[in-house]
């Protein structure tokens, strides 16, 4: 089995969550908590660090470091092993085609409005294919490249930036309406909580025990980054006109400006940014194969590799053909359902685990001392 | 091998697939504008665009001395229903596409000002071809007249209108450089309120064509003259260029100004010139009585840089204090002045609704609703600091050395 660094899987796991949080995050957040929305991710980065503990936990009974799903297989058997396989299945898969459309549909909005959707979309599924037929290794590595120039630029970025700042708009504190923050702290929660991805990458962590300390590293510096963004967005548009714009973060680039000789770096940033969304969409694509595979038991994966591509091509060509029924979508069933993936099935498979301890570990053991 | 050659080929191949796919932009096949200006006549929106003729400048930069031939922009307008129908029936009479990426300056006239701007904010917000940092003015006659005056020093004349107000509102200060962006943040900000600086033609006949500028003195040019201000979207009025000084006193957005004054007292006509290097503004709301008072404190300090004062020792504290006072009292008047003509538009450029909404969130809900008549009402108490920290390379006026000799 491929093996990946615990730098590599911090940079995989803040690759999963940041880049469409970046595009998302800030208009939902400053539009439900106005000023107060630093708040609304300071209570996310509590949420998320509360699941991280709960992957963490799961990831540590699997001792041997089997794949995740015949780990589950093993500790609890195949019907369940199939069941949940057939449901993170599903998520990736939903998951890979919602991005896909996400990232089309900034591209067409932003920098290639004439290019055809289904151009657009092939091109970036075949990167992405090609990438994940070589293994999660590769895509680890080339994420902690992506990762180590995206973010330096993105902290170069910000640093200007807050020349632009007007920290008064973060006040009045005293505004503060709980609900609010609440509300407010939902997307956030949602996008932190897609370092569920930890599960399925714990067995590759080259040093078995860091799940956890993945984990938390990674959600806190995508919270980190989130709040600065949104700080930013914030202290610099004031909390009035983010709510009416998509795309606030990268409006805010566009308006940096020194001297005559740097402006509209925004393309440079988005440039940039690209890379993530195709490390992102590597990995929720990775997922989807993995957990197929996984759960079918298939041995020759190449034929289904292509066809699920396929698939996730469709899903995000016709599923949402337009800017408001992916808005939609994002609305309506978003929150429920990352809370399901994310939240609730793992929390169900820790309880799960916690009652069967015992019997498996122990059989875990033997075969262990028999394959030894 | 055959496999390995294939791959390269197949690589080479997409290359040409890679050039931006269909949003390719040919340079030679975009009209590059420099500015734009907004009208609105008979119920419809006329759009003038200053578009760069590339060669015409090249000649300009090359030919030094050469006379100028060409003029470096063509000016056109469209007009319709929508601003956006306006731009796009540019495709009838242009053989080239309207670029907006090098757009310096939108001006906009005061009849589109008062017909309303929440098209055009729309527009710069929702679409990626317009930058949200042009800058932004106001002019109270047609605003194609503004875009087809030329410049002498700058090629491009928007160009040089966007370095003139940059310029001003760094050395000068009486009227800001306001971007799209920030226009569009204080009319959708707590006040809804907005400053626009004025630029105007001075003189009858616009400087249009290269004859015209081949000549030492103009016979008319592009000047900045009052502060437009707005209010939900619309245009309200007009604020004289010193009454547009206490607004950024009162506002915080001195970089730097000259102040003259006079040593002589209350009455004297000025006669010494102080450069403010640094000023800041603190605003502090107060409930006194069901009334709101807005203390302004406004600390300034900077050099002298001019004297007619028939004052013995500069480096003489009690001198020092006495002009420091008669400062005071100039920066005083002018924030009153400023504050009466801001009242009686009732527009709060002055950011006192930002401030209250921090400091009295509650209050503020209770009258945001009114916030206009609620303006007026405000009673100001200023309170100003000026402090001389430089005099300057000689420490007594020229002046005192001819009155003593004279004494002699």
């Amino acid at each position: 089995m491929q093996k990946i660094s615990t730098f590599q899987a911090v940079s995989l796991l803040i690759n999963t969550v940041m880049p469409t949080a970046i595009l998302i995050v800030p208009a939902a957040a400053i539009a439900i908590a106005s000023q107060d929305a630093w708040m609304s991710v300071l209570l996310a980065v509590v949420y998320g660090v509360l699941l991280v503990l709960l992957y963490g936990a799961i990831s540590k009974s699997n001792r041997r470091a089997r794949p995740f799903l015949e780990f589950v297989r093993e500790r609890l058997g195949w019907p369940t092993a199939i069941a949940v396989g057939f449901i993170l299945f599903i998520n990736y898969l939903t998951m890979t085609a919602g991005v896909l459309r996400e990232y089309i549909n900034f591209l067409s909005d932003e920098v290639l409005p004439k290019t055809p959707g289904y151009i657009l979309c092939v091109l970036t599924l075949i990167v992405v294919l090609y990438s994940v037929s070589h293994g999660l290794e590769v895509i680890a590595r080339t994420s902690a490249v992506v990762f180590a120039v995206s973010y330096l630029s993105m902290g170069v970025t910000f640093g200007l930036l807050l020349s632009m700042a007007h920290w008064s708009n973060l006040l009045p504190p005293s505004g503060i309406d709980a609900n609010k923050i609440i509300l407010g702290s939902l997307p956030s929660s949602n996008w932190l909580s897609e370092a569920s991805f930890l599960l399925l990458l714990a067995p590759y962590l080259s040093k078995a025990g860091d799940a956890r300390k993945t984990g938390l590293w990674a959600i806190l510096s995508s919270g980190a980054l989130l709040l600065s963004i949104i700080v930013l967005t914030i202290t610099v548009l004031g909390p009035d006109l983010p709510r009416m714009l998509t795309y606030p973060t990268f409006m805010i680039i566009g308006m940096l400006q020194y001297g005559t000789f740097l402006q509209r770096i925004e393309s440079i940033f988005i440039a940039v940014w690209i890379f993530t969304v195709y490390v992102k969409l590597a990995v929720l694509m990775f997922g989807t194969v993995h957990t197929f595979v996984h759960t079918f038991r298939i041995r020759s994966v190449r034929p289904f590799l292509i066809v699920l591509g396929l698939i996730v091509m469709f899903i995000a060509l016709f599923e949402w053909p337009d800017t408001l029924s992916s808005y939609e979508f994002n609305q309506s069933t978003m929150t429920t359902s990352f809370f399901f993936y994310n939240a609730i099935i793992p929390m169900l498979l820790w309880i799960a685990l916690l009652f069967t301890k015992d019997r498996t570990g122990k059989g875990g053991e033997e075969i262990a001392k028999k394959m030894g | 091998m055959r496999k390995r050659w294939g791959r390269t080929i197949l690589a080479m191949a997409l290359c040409f697939a890679l050039t931006g796919c269909w949003d390719r932009t040919e340079l030679n096949e975009l009209a590059i504008t420099a500015g734009t200006a907004i009208d609105w006549k008979e119920g419809r929106w006329v759009v003038t665009y200053q578009v760069v003729i590339p060669s015409a400048i090249s000649a300009v930069l090359t030919a030094v001395g050469g006379g100028a031939g060409k003029v470096p922009v063509i000016v056109y307008s469209t007009e319709g229903e929508t601003i956006r129908e306006a731009v796009a029936k540019s495709a009838l009479e242009s053989p080239r596409k309207l670029f907006f990426s090098h757009n310096r300056v939108v001006v906009i006239s005061s009849a589109a000002a008062l017909h309303g701007l929440e098209n055009l904010l729309d527009i710069y917000l929702r679409n990626p071809d317009t930058r949200e940092t042009v800058s932004t003015l106001i002019s109270d006659k047609d605003a194609r007249t503004i875009l087809e005056q030329l410049m002498q020093v700058q090629i491009i004349p928007s160009d040089g209108i966007e370095e003139t107000v940059k310029g001003e509102a760094e050395q000068l200060s009486t009227l800001p450089h306001v971007r799209m962006y920030n226009l569009a943040m204080s009319l959708a900000g707590p006040a809804h309120s907005a400053a626009l600086p004025e630029i105007l033609v001075s003189g009858d006949q616009g400087v249009t064509s290269a004859d015209d500028l081949s000549q030492t003195s103009l016979k008319s040019k592009l000047r900045l003259g009052r502060l437009g201000l707005l209010r939900d979207n619309r245009m309200v009025g007009w604020l004289s260029r010193s009454e547009a000084l206490g607004v950024a006193f009162i506002s915080n957005k001195v970089s730097e100004t000259s102040i003259i004054f006079s040593c002589e007292g209350d009455g004297a006509k000025p006669n010494s010139t102080f450069q403010i290097e640094h000023s800041k503004t603190k605003l502090r709301p107060e409930w006194k009585n069901g009334e709101l008072v807005m203390h302004i404190n406004i600390n300034s300090s900077g050099t002298l840089v001019e004297t007619g004062c028939s004052v013995e020792d500069l480096n003489n504290p009690a001198t020092i204090k006495q002009m420091e006072k008669q400062l005071r009292l100039q920066v005083l008047e002018q924030v009153e002045t400023s504050w009466e003509a801001t009242k009686k538009l009732k527009t709060d450029v002055l950011g006192f609704a930002d401030i209250i909404r921090r400091k009295y969130p509650k209050r503020w809900k209770e009258v945001k609703t009114d916030w206009p008549n609620q303006f007026s009402k405000i009673r100001i108490d200023p309170i100003v600091s000026v402090r001389i920290a430089r005099m300057g390379l000689s420490s007594k006026p020229y002046k005192t050395l001819l009155e003593k000799d004279g004494n002699r």
